[in-house]
Formats: structure tokens, C-alpha cells, sequence
């Protein structure tokens, strides 16, 4: 039989990490678990006194911006099929394949656990999705992205608290709501802290490869607000902090993408510096370690778009020869 | 993260241990009750781990390595195991001696760091094939004492995770020996694990991809270069499908290797000019993968076997 003991008490490994986590980042518990489960439950998770199941733990590792990548779980059969269900429909949004997540929607909704939030706010998060590849009204999209969130973050009317702790799929949720400028989120000061400090919390709690993906869709959305508000530099320092971490993670996708980014502010500063020697040379690269991987993850939309950004903005064709 | 269907496991194991239900069940629960979590129904967690307890198998429900008494040990992990990927022995042993010194007693993390040793040890060639076979087939042991027995066609034993990537190594230290039908044993009972569904994606994939590039390695060191290519496509394929970025810039390099080999051997010169073109165009592939991912060490690799075989340098 195997046993864990830790300081004169057992504790379940989950508690252990937890407690670790939160102290170490100096975090409220109550920023932890609200919306996931009650202060009652968490407390006795930390204390190891309790097991919950992997949803709730999987949405509380990702408050702190880790993933359960590490973990092992046995599961019944009925979570099993259901997590697997999970995995493919997040997997069929990668791919673009949104007939088929709206297909498993539903077989989803069916077999999901009634009463769960965290199941819930998926549902409509992959409705969200849908929704958005349907091209339904900004309004609706927003409806969706706020009704999701309210699951879980108790928003309010002040757009953004300071150590607020959110899931990826949270984070997701407030990136569709500053995308699309809904109502407070519209202003550019409100949208750049809020990014900004999404962004400094998964610097503080080294990112995972769930939440490296996050963190590339939170710079997009980052250069998309202040592009043309010349915070070029800032910008900059974000994207290379990010390729930094996202190259110690599994997917490159993300990394294409941030390559890809970095290129064209490279591009965008030099210009408004007057200046070319080097530069040129800076950007090919970064365009060829994009476009290397565009091309092996066969990303014929994101390779054309490289394709394109050379040839009109660098007047070059892009060539693949090692220097 | 590994998942795997508890249920399933159950009845897989009892199977390939050769237990009855009714002697498996006795004093847990009923041979009806039984029977319908082995078909996917209801299974409680004592249930779970008294069953798991009687046919000697791990009992825990969630497992990560190496907390013991202070956590942390998540970023070691994750550092060790990126090392490892970037074939950085030194730093990888560095981090196993943090992990090592504040490990907890749990059978379990015993087992990975004793493998996680036995191959930084192999690959910084403190140890040869024999002695890697060895200590890989003792951390096995720990928690299954006869693996023998699981190797045969006619059985799954549903090893987890661990154990899985164990039986990997055993395949790498046979290989080694130039014991290949046995290595081929074990990444045959590998991929038989992997193919009966009780193991999750996508630990399940990661793990079948580096099978077969093992494989491939095999076929490409016997000079079998089109079932070397054959293997290499697949896993190229089942990494994209995954985004597992780490395989592509080794795939790559594979893949050319094994298309300069063809090409060297054919008479028809477009085709072999064909074949140079695609190998040349898998490593630049390859190179810019690397440098994307400051896999420095992998793409010096590339570009000294760009260089060796295309001449081609500005």
C-alpha cells in the first residue's frame, strides 16, 4: 500500500502543492477558489483531507498557472469518456473544426454532471467558439464571453481587480470581452492593465504549455490594443519574454505565432527609427523560424500570411537556406 | 497529463494476472458488482483501491512526482525532462539531484528518479547497455516484481505511464546490446498497451510517437530505409496532430538522414535528385525549428549535417 507523509501529517499531494503554490506567490485562497468550489472544500483540499475531482483541479492549477501536464489520474469510466470528449473538442478548435464541436456540444451537455459550474462554463466557452466561426453579432459574442465569466468571477462593474487570479478558459473569456471592446473593456487604459497584468501573473508562476498558449493569445490581443498607441518597446519585451518561455513548452504553434509577431514589430520600430542595416536580417530570420514551423504543422493561412509580409514589406521571397 | 479508465484497468489487470472474479472480488464487493464496473459502470473510490490493493497494484488516484514535504518540484520536473529533450545530460542530472534530495517515500517517485538516473547515466556513458538494462528492470520491479510474464503477445498488462516509458528504456538498452528482437518486445508491449484504450490522449500519442522513432532508428541502422521513412511519416503526422513541438526537429533530421541513404543508393538520377531536394528542404526544416526553440545543441547538430552533406554555407 502506498502511503505519503509529510510534516507529521498526511496530506494529499494536491494539498501540498496548493498550499506551496499560494504562499509562494503570495495569493488569497479565496482568489483560488471562488466560483470553483466553497472555502469549506478548498480548505480541506489543502489540508488533504478531501479529494475532488480533476475539473475542479485542473481549473484550480491554472488559477496559479499550472497544469495538471504532471499529474496522473485514475478515473472512472464515465469521467474518462467524458475528459476524452474534453480533450477532442479543445482539440477540433485547434483545428479549426468548429461543425464538430458543435456537434459534440451536445453529447457534452448530455453526459456532463448536473450543477457543475465548471462544466457549464465550458460548454458555453465552446459555444463561444462556434458562435464566433458562425460570425453571430458582436453583442451575442459578448452575451456569451460575460455569461461564461459570471460563472465563475464574480466580475462587477470595475473591469479588472488586481490579483485577480483566472483559469485559462477565464483568461480566454476576458481576451473575446477587451477583443471586442465590450463596454468598460473598450477603453485602452482598462484593456492594457488588465492584459498587462494577465500577462505579469503567468511571468510570476512559470507558464505551462495550456497556459503558454494563453499568454500568446494575450500579446496578440496586447499588440492589437496599443499598435497604434506607439508602446512598441513594451511590446517588445513581452513578445521575447514569451518566445522565451514558450520555447521550453511542447507546442510550437504558438511559437510560429510569436515569431511571426516579433517580425513585423521589428519591421514596424526600424521604420519609425529610419533605420534598415541589420534589421533586415533580424526579421528574415524570425520570418524563417515561423515559417519553418507554419509549414511542417501544414498552417497554409498562417504561411501565406508570412509569405506575404515578406515579399510586401521586405520585398524578398522567402527562402529557407541555413546561414 | 496521463489519464487512464479505471475500470478498464481493473479488468486488465485481473485478466493478464489470471484472477477469477469471484477470488478478486471476495469481501469487496459482489461478482455482479463486479462485473458491471468492469463493462464501465459506477465504481467507488474505496472500491477502486481495495481491488487495485488485492491484485497488487498501485492504489493511488492521482499521483505526481517528487512533492514529499515541500512542493515546487512541478518547475524541477518540467526542467529535468526539458533537458533531457534537448539531450543536456548535465543540467538534466543536476536538477535529478535536487529532486533526489528532497523525494518523498511514495514508491512511485522512487521508481521515476531511479530511471531518470539509470538514463542520464547511460547517455553521459557512465553506464553501458547492461548495466542500464539492469537498474530500469529493477525500478520495474517495485512496483510490478513480474513484468516477464506481460511481455507475451497473448496478455495486456495495463502498465502505467511509468512503467511504460521503463519498458521503453529496456528497449533502448537491448538495442544497445544489439539484442533487437528483444528490444522490439518491448516496444511491441508498449504499442499493444497503447492500442487498448485504458491510457488517455495525449500521453498516450507522445509515448507511440517516440516508440516508433525508436523503431525507425532500428530499421534505419539495418539499412531498412523506406520502413525507417514509414515510421518517421507516421510520427511526423501524429505530432502535428498533437503540436508535440519537441519530435519535429529530431523527425526531421531522421527523415533526411534516411533520404540522402536512398538517394545514394539510386541509379535513376531525378529521382535522386528529388530525394536530395526533399532531405535538403527537411533540414533546413529542421534547423529553423531548432533555433525557434533555442535548441541550440540540436541545431548545431542539423547544420553540421546540413553543411556535411549540401556544402552550403554564406
Amino acid at each position: 500500500m502506498v502511503t505519503v507523509k509529510g510534516n507529521g501529517m498526511v496530506k494529499g499531494r494536491f494539498g501540498v502543492i496548493m498550499s506551496y503554490y499560494r504562499e509562494r506567490y503570495g495569493l488569497q485562497q479565496s482568489a483560488l477558489y471562488e466560483g470553483v468550489c466553497s472555502a469549506a472544500s478548498y480548505f480541506r483540499v489543502e489540508m488533504g483531507e478531501r479529494m475532488v475531482d480533476f475539473v475542479i483541479i485542473e481549473a484550480l492549477l491554472s488559477r496559479i498557472c499550472k497544469s495538471s501536464e504532471q499529474f496522473e489520474f485514475m478515473m472512472k469510466s464515465e469521467d474518462y469518456d467524458l475528459w476524452t470528449k474534453r480533450l477532442e473538442m479543445q482539440s477540433a478548435m485547434m483545428e479549426q473544426d468548429f461543425l464538430k464541436v458543435d456537434k459534440e456540444i451536445k453529447e457534452y451537455k448530455k453526459q456532463m454532471p448536473l450543477n457543475s459550474n465548471l462544466h457549464r462554463q465550458f460548454c458555453l466557452y465552446c459555444e463561444l467558439k462556434v458562435a464566433e466561426w458562425n460570425r453571430q453579432p458582436v453583442d451575442i459574442l459578448c452575451q456569451i464571453a460575460w455569461s461564461a465569466l459570471a460563472i465563475t468571477k464574480n466580475i462587477g462593474d470595475k473591469p479588472h481587480k488586481r490579483k485577480n487570479l483566472y483559469s485559462n478558459t477565464e483568461m480566454d473569456l476576458l481576451l473575446t470581452l477587451i477583443h471586442y471592446k465590450y463596454e468598460k473593456w473598450g477603453e485602452y487604459n482598462n484593456a492594457k492593465t488588465c492584459l498587462i497584468e494577465m500577462l505579469e501573473m503567468i511571468e510570476m508562476c512559470p507558464p505551462q504549455k495550456a497556459q503558454i498558449s494563453v499568454e500568446g493569445k494575450i500579446l496578440m490581443e496586447l499588440a492589437a490594443v496599443i499598435e497604434k498607441h506607439d508602446d512598441d518597446i513594451i511590446l517588445y519585451e513581452y513578445i521575447d519574454k514569451a518566445i522565451d518561455t514558450s520555447s521550453k513548452s511542447d507546442g510550437i504553434v504558438r511559437l510560429a505565432e510569436l515569431h511571426f509577431m516579433k517580425a513585423r514589430l521589428l519591421w514596424r520600430i526600424q521604420k519609425g527609427l529610419g533605420i534598415k542595416d541589420g534589421w533586415l536580417h533580424l526579421c528574415e530570420e524570425e520570418c524563417r523560424m515561423a515559417y519553418g514551423i507554419f509549414l511542417v504543422m501544414e498552417r497554409e493561412k498562417e504561411k501565406e500570411e508570412v509569405e506575404k509580409f515578406c515579399k510586401e514589406e521586405l520585398n524578398w521571397h522567402i527562402t529557407m537556406q541555413i546561414e | 497529463m496521463a489519464y487512464y479508465n479505471a475500470n478498464r484497468i481493473i479488468k486488465l489487470t485481473r485478466i493478464a494476472i489470471g484472477m477469477t472474479q469471484e477470488r478478486l472480488c471476495d469481501g469487496i464487493c459482489s461478482v455482479t458488482t463486479l462485473s458491471r464496473i468492469e463493462k464501465g459502470g459506477g465504481l467507488k473510490r474505496d472500491t477502486y483501491r481495495q481491488l487495485m490493493e488485492r491484485m497488487e497494484r498501485v492504489t493511488e488516484e492521482y499521483y505526481v512526482v517528487c512533492v514529499g514535504n515541500i512542493g515546487g518540484f512541478l518547475e524541477k520536473q518540467a526542467e529535468m525532462e526539458k533537458a533531457f529533450q534537448c539531450q543536456d545530460y548535465e543540467k538534466a542530472e543536476q536538477y535529478l539531484y535536487q529532486m533526489k534530495k528532497a523525494a518523498d517515500y511514495n514508491i512511485l517517485t522512487k521508481q521515476y528518479l531511479m530511471r531518470a538516473e539509470a538514463v542520464v547515466k547511460y547517455y553521459q556513458k557512465q553506464i553501458g547497455g547492461k548495466e542500464l538494462l539492469h537498474r530500469v528492470s529493477d525500478a520495474l520491479r517495485l512496483t510490478v516484481p513480474k513484468y516477464e510474464k506481460y511481455l507475451n503477445r497473448d496478455k495486456i498488462f495495463p502498465f502505467i505511464k511509468e512503467e511504460l516509458m521503463l519498458l521503453m528504456s529496456m528497449g533502448i538498452a537491448y538495442n544497445s546490446m544489439s539484442e533487437r528482437e528483444k528490444s522490439l518486445q518491448m516496444y511491441g508491449t508498449v504499442l499493444r498497451c497503447l492500442a487498448a484504450d485504458y491510457m488517455g490522449k495525449p500521453d498516450n500519442e507522445i509515448i507511440r510517437i517516440t516508440v516508433n522513432y525508436n523503431i525507425s532508428k532500428m530499421c534505419e541502422a539495418q539499412k531498412k530505409n523506406i520502413e525507417a521513412l514509414e515510421k518517421i511519416n507516421e510520427c511526423l503526422k501524429m505530432s502535428v496532430v498533437i503540436d508535440h513541438g519537441h519530435m519535429f526537429a529530431k523527425l526531421l533530421l531522421s527523415k533526411a538522414s534516411n533520404l540522402i541513404e536512398l538517394a545514394q543508393k539510386e541509379e535513376n538520377v531525378t529521382i535522386k535528385k528529388i530525394g536530395l531536394k526533399n532531405a535538403e528542404q527537411c533540414l533546413q526544416q529542421a534547423y529553423y525549428i531548432a533555433v525557434a526553440r533555442k535548441d541550440n545543441f540540436f541545431a548545431r547538430k542539423v547544420k553540421e549535417y546540413y553543411i556535411e552533406n549540401f556544402r552550403s554555407i554564406t
